[in-house]
């Protein structure tokens, strides 16, 4: 075995360990089947919370070094650690299973597919032709080669900020410096196999994520149809920012959407960590990101919490929606404030009440209001005013 | 709809594979400093020694030059723009600058040492036209 495979599985072990604690942290990796149907995911966030701490590592001076990295690795497994002592475990649901024959077979025709690219793939990592973008060895592999070479973001003559687009965010050359560091010297035919372990993990990670959801003889073909799809097979293992970047966009929106659909805030936080780490693999994801959460947040206002009760085989109870604006719902009584701005909303309906105290007070002199009513008022807010003879006044 | 992706999927497997195929092969008939040094056969720069000598006797960390003609002829004129990109790509950890005086060394792919202006301690020729000079520096 030679040192830069040994070195590539190593760096992968890395990236599933750190990325198993991290879901063990936030409840989403409990048991051992678990571990199993999410080791794909564990990869995929173990890789890009190490590429956005190398990141503001890099930034704060430090170098890519198996210190740094084994240093950083340690304390996101010990915050991962201290919270799943805390947080509840996230109620995974079984996966869906196919009841007849026919789509279990077309299943299975899919996950053959789909293992017959990856392998083929894996084929082709392991012999590289030595073939690059135009882009990936005019700066990309440049700014990886200064990271590794210079012990970080050199700023001097020949460094990191004297290659093409300086300006871009150093996430993917941290990465291959990583890789070069744990290869044992900055041999670039060494990286393809190290994207295709992030390509294998990736489409692990949207099976593990989507096996609850989608039936298998649907999930299955169009992840074979996925890997197959001519510019992602030529994006694993080029070495271009594109390539993660399409990875990190493609979880980003699917844990955004499983968070539409549950509001588990777990999947947003999984989502938000996949779309600050695009954002970081170059300045057109920035963009890209800001419009997939203003979409995202835009259909959360609308889109009401799907009630998973009412789906077969599903074991967890929906939980009550949180009130959308003041007096949403027709019928209720109580006029319902949302949580962010609840206490701004419950001052100005202070003020207001107030103020009409006043005028009351004005017009009706003989008549005094009483103090239960003011001070409830005062003291409660919105709720209290809703429930005060004023408000039928 | 997972008919659909199966048909498309099924339609694109051969020449997926064949395009797998074909690079493997091209991998294997070649060396691994061939495949290395791909990238500027590719943008059509033939002559690539040049590099592997500075490689090795440009110290690591030092800083180099590179002069490079706007016409050769035994490369294309387009191709000699990628020079300084493939020279920064190979050579690293020895450090490219732009500015002549900063410069310990002098790679010229095809350009003219002469007239740069500087004094050379030695060069080195690799073929006619490319050549590896220590710039002289006074005490």
């Amino acid at each position: 075995m030679t040192r830069e495979l040994t070195g590539v599985i190593a760096l992968t072990a890395g990236y599933t360990t750190v990325g198993a604690a991290v879901l063990y942290g936030i409840g989403l990796l409990r048991t051992v089947r678990q571990s199993l149907r999410l080791i794909g995911l564990a990869i995929i966030v173990g890789w890009v919370l190490t590429g956005i701490g190398l990141s503001l590592a890099l930034a704060i001076g430090l170098s890519v070094s198996v210190v740094t990295t084994g240093a950083l690795w340690g304390v996101i497994a010990v915050l991962a650690f201290l919270g799943g002592r805390v947080l509840p475990p996230f109620p995974l649901p079984a996966a869906r299973s196919e009841q007849t024959l026919v789509g279990r077979s077309i299943a299975l025709v899919g996950a053959g597919l789909l293992a017959v690219d990856l392998t083929a793939l894996a084929w082709r990592s392991a012999n590289p032709s030595g073939q690059l973008h135009a882009d990936v060895w005019n700066f990309w592999l440049p700014k990886a080669k200064t990271i590794y070479f210079f012990d970080g973001l050199d700023t001097g003559v020949g460094g990191f900020t004297s290659q093409t687009s300086p300006d871009y965010p150093p996430l993917v050359p941290a990465l291959e410096a990583l890789t070069f560091t744990f290869a044992g010297g900055a041999d670039v035919l060494a990286l393809p196999l190290a994207h295709w372990a992030v390509a294998v993990a990736f489409f692990g990670a949207l099976a593990g994520l989507l096996r609850e959801r989608v039936r298998p003889a649907i999930l299955w073909p169009a992840l074979a149809m996925l890997a197959f799809m001519p510019m992602l097979a030529r994006l694993i293992g080029s070495s271009l920012a594109d390539e993660p970047l399409a990875l990190l966009y493609a979880l980003a929106g699917v844990c955004s959407a499983l968070w539409l659909l549950d509001r588990d805030w777990r999947m947003a936080a999984l989502g938000s960590v996949f779309l600050v780490a695009a954002t970081l693999t170059k300045n057109e994801g920035l963009m890209l990101s800001l419009a997939l959460a203003l979409v995202v947040a835009l259909v959360a206002r609308r889109r009401p919490v799907v009630d998973r009760t009412t789906r077969a085989g599903s074991r967890r109870r929906a939980r009550p929606r949180a009130p959308r604006s003041v007096g949403a719902r027709a019928g209720d009584a109580r006029p319902r404030v949302p949580r962010l701005c609840g206490r701004v909303l419950d001052q100005l309906c202070r003020a207001a009440l107030l103020r009409r105290q006043q005028r009351r007070a004005r017009r009706r002199p003989d008549r005094p209001l009483p103090r239960c009513t003011l001070s409830a008022s005062l003291r409660g807010g919105p709720r209290a005013i809703a429930r005060s003879p004023l408000r039928t006044a | 709809m997972a008919s659909a992706a199966a048909a498309v999927t099924l339609w694109h497997v051969p020449s997926e594979l064949r395009e797998v195929w074909r690079d493997v092969r091209n991998a294997s008939t070649q060396t691994r400093l061939e495949r290395q040094l791909l990238p500027a056969r590719v943008v059509g720069l033939r002559e690539t020694r040049i590099f592997l000598v500075a490689a090795e006797v440009i110290p690591r960390g030092s800083t180099y030059y590179v002069a490079s003609a706007d016409t050769g002829p035994t490369t294309e004129a387009g191709a000699l723009v990628w020079v300084r990109p493939f020279a920064t790509y190979w050579l690293l950890p020895r450090r490219r600058t732009d500015e002549l005086g900063e410069a310990d060394w002098v790679v010229s792919y095809g350009g003219d040492l002469d007239s740069l202006g500087l004094r050379y301690r030695r060069v080195i020729r690799s073929g006619a036209e490319f050549a590896l000079a220590e710039v002289a520096r006074d005490a």
